[in-house]
């Protein structure tokens, strides 16, 4: 009987694992990167690397006339001096995205800092926003990681890789 | 036998793994981000202009001055940008083009065009850089828009501005 359990309960967790997320009625998937936890915000740390290292804080979402104005802070908490980008983008009271032309712009957080971003909501729609915080990234810059990252892999010398026995390359180059 | 096949599925998938590596596809072209802020050269890209306008727009539109006119909408001007930096191929027209765009999204005014004669305020608009260079090819740019805005006699009541520094590293011969 005990078997039979412990049979069905890994089965039943085998099985779950292999069941693919689905995410068409939620917002989003929980993670350890995004804070939700003010309503008219939602900010997200574009790697796991920064959790910890820095923080987006103190999130104010004020009236200025017609439109909603955002600030928010980001904090270094580390010694570190960090090179990241960040970009908001305005959503209505539905979620739909305003103005989704925005651009990541460049900052610089020296160690400690907290550094202040403000933005304007551009329409009398504007109601929440998304701020992503993340290390820069274009396509240049992930050329050149790849190219560091494919160098310091050993080379494949041609015709057959060195791990080839002596015999069946020395039968190769006969060839 | 057996052995031999092992070791061949190994090359092979150990090859293919290398081959893997390389960037790229035979065009080496690639349709980046919109958002993305990639340079070749220190000199303003596209995503640069969006940039400026977004920003200096926001500082314009908290300002005490365009809290004041509430649901009025007054007549507004977008003069013509003043390109006064040592670039004259940038495309002025572009940025000017971002900057309506950004503005007349607002609501908060009326846009007129540039010819005509009644109007509350004219916003007056100049790029500007500078630029310094190091024995080593470092280079240094900056970029600066500012936004002046008068009343129709004259008088000034707003300036807002944003400046944008590009870089460029030491070139490596090696």
């Amino acid at each position: 009987m005990i078997k039979k359990i412990i049979t069905l309960i890994l089965v039943t967790f085998l099985t779950s694992g292999c069941t693919a997320k689905k995410g068409a009625n939620i917002q989003y998937l929980a993670q350890k990167t995004i804070d939700d936890t003010h309503p008219r915000a939602t900010l997200i740390l574009g790697s796991s690397e920064l959790v910890n290292r820095v923080l987006i804080t103190n999130v104010r979402v004020a009236q200025v006339g017609l439109l909603p104005k955002a600030g928010i802070d980001v904090q270094n908490l580390t010694d570190n001096r960090y090179n990241l980008e960040y970009k908001i983008v305005w959503r209505d009271k539905q979620g739909f995205p305003i103005n989704v032309g925005n651009v990541w712009h460049r900052f610089v957080l020296s160690p400690r800092k907290i550094k202040s971003f403000q933005s304007m909501g551009k329409t009398e729609e504007a109601y929440s926003i998304q701020f992503t915080v993340r290390f820069p990234d274009d396509l240049f810059i992930e050329s050149d990681r790849r190219e560091q990252e494919s160098k310091q892999m050993v080379p494949c010398p041609p015709p057959l890789p060195p791990i080839c026995p002596k015999s069946m390359r020395d039968r190769v180059q006969f060839k | 036998m057996m052995k031999k096949i092992i070791v061949i599925s190994t090359c092979a998938l150990l090859a293919t793994g290398c081959a893997q590596n390389r960037l790229g596809g035979q065009s080496r072209v690639s349709i980046l981000d919109d958002s993305s802020r990639a340079h070749l050269e220190a000199e303003l890209t596209m995503a640069d202009y969006t940039a400026f306008a977004e920003k200096v727009t926001n500082k314009m539109l908290a300002s005490r001055l365009v809290q004041s006119w509430g649901r009025k909408r007054p007549r507004l001007v977008v003069g013509r940008m003043l390109n006064n930096t040592d670039n004259e191929s940038i495309r002025i027209q572009d940025i000017y083009d971002r900057i309506t765009e950004t503005i007349l999204g607002s609501g908060l005014v009326r846009l007129l065009d540039k010819s005509a004669t009644s109007f509350d305020y004219v916003v007056n608009t100049e790029l500007s850089s500078t630029r310094q260079y190091g024995t080593g090819g470092e280079e240094l740019a900056y970029f600066k828009l500012e936004f002046k805005m008068f009343k129709i006699d004259g008088e000034m009541v707003g300036q807002w501005s944003d400046v944008l520094p590009l870089g460029k590293a030491r070139r490596n011969f090696l």
